[in-house]
């Protein structure tokens, strides 16, 4: 089994700082990958060169609709989210093959993200699903849950915290879990 | 690339372009009324949720002598009602801070008493009497449920009732100050704000 690749690190680690930030990438996200899955195994008969050309284009497409559906109905999100929206075209750095490795690699990112929203939310303000009236519309504006007598500490709102959170996430799992590559 | 993986790579690069333009001409409406919503909400969110059920901005209450509130004309008001009965008057006032004009909004109830203020825009130091993040600033909520004659409006360095930021005493003043303005403004003019209920 191909191991996952996370190449979307700017996305996962610039968007998080919010729970619902993170919801919305991974909307975006798992989607896309899972698409991008399909497609590649279609058009296994194509050179590999061509199939590249048609993944992007239809990367492409999809960020733009995402970008448009998101200004539709969710444009304070849309904002919020910014560059790291359009930016999950990364991903085409190595794309998935088949459909089961973009759901892995959708599942993983979704995932992570979500995680890294949750606890990046909780340390960095002090809340959790803060803002979730720009997905939710203004029926959950009183969905947020504060953390009494906590306000956060503000580096886990920054990209230094997100990395820092990354690197004891990835530590704790290489503990936790058999890795395949881990022979050293 | 021969020429047959460059004709199929443009027919699919059309293919999508179609798509997406067609979906965003589909779209174009909702776009358009999502982003004037998003605006209101921005203005708006100073009011609580559910307190009015008009939409104030669609009817601006021109302002007479605005240089009261510190503003040039013309300058506009807005009214918030909910069930045709008016819950919040939108009111703009500008002071002079230290690095230039500080414009607030603020909402005054009925009554005249100050509901909530805002800091549309400010170039005071960051860090000192940074308004920047005002939605979360204990400082202007301090202001919340006075009215323009219930209290003395000077910050303490001055012998008022209010504390001024930490540094940031002219910045302090000048906001004090102009919700104080803008409350008088709201007492004196109150017959014209609250006029126009629309339904």
């Amino acid at each position: 089994m191909r191991p996952v690749t996370l190449v979307a690190l700017a996305p996962l680690l610039g968007a998080t700082d919010l729970l619902i930030k993170a919801l919305g990438l991974s909307l975006v996200a798992l989607p896309l990958l899972a698409l991008l899955g399909v497609l590649a195994t279609l058009l296994q008969r194509l050179d590999a060169k061509l199939r590249t050309l048609v993944l992007l284009m239809a990367a492409c497409a999809v960020l733009s609709l995402a970008d448009l559906l998101f200004q539709a109905w969710a444009l304070e999100l849309r904002d919020a989210l910014g560059i790291f929206l359009p930016l999950l075209l990364v991903v085409l750095l190595q794309p998935p093959l088949t459909m089961r490795d973009g759901l892995r690699q959708g599942g993983l990112f979704a995932a992570l993200a979500l995680l890294l929203g949750a606890l990046r939310e909780c340390l960095g303000s002090g809340t959790l699903l803060g803002h979730a009236e720009w997905l939710f519309g203004p029926a959950a504006g009183n969905w947020t849950l504060q953390l009494e007598g906590f306000t956060g500490l503000h580096v886990f709102g920054f990209a230094p915290g997100a990395f820092i959170l990354l690197g004891v996430l990835w530590a704790l799992a290489r503990c936790v879990l058999p890795f395949p590559d881990s022979k050293a | 690339m021969n020429k047959r993986t460059l004709a199929v790579a443009g027919v699919v690069l059309l293919a999508l372009i179609a798509v997406v333009v067609g979906i965003e001409r589909l779209l174009s409406e909702q776009i358009a009324s999502e982003r004037q919503a998003a605006q209101e909400r921005a203005l708006l969110d100073l009011l609580a949720p559910g307190s009015y059920d008009n939409h104030p901005l669609a009817a601006p209450i021109a302002l007479p002598d605005s240089e009261r509130l510190g503003l040039p004309a013309p300058a506009f008001a807005y009214l918030a009602s909910r069930n045709g009965e008016p819950s919040a008057v939108l009111l703009p006032a500008r002071g002079t801070g230290y690095e230039g004009n500080i414009d607030l909004l603020l909402a005054v109830s009925p009554a005249g008493q100050l509901l909530a203020v805002k800091v549309l825009s400010e170039h005071e130091t960051p860090g000192l009497g940074d308004l920047s993040n005002a939605a979360k600033s204990p400082w202007l909520r301090g202001f919340f449920g006075h009215s323009s004659s219930d209290t003395d409006w000077r910050v303490k360095a001055d012998g008022g009732q209010f504390d001024q930021m930490a540094g940031a005493t002219v910045t302090s003043r000048a906001v004090s100050k102009a919700v104080q303005q803008g409350l008088r403004y709201f007492d004196a003019h109150k017959p014209l704000l609250l006029k126009q209920v629309t339904p």
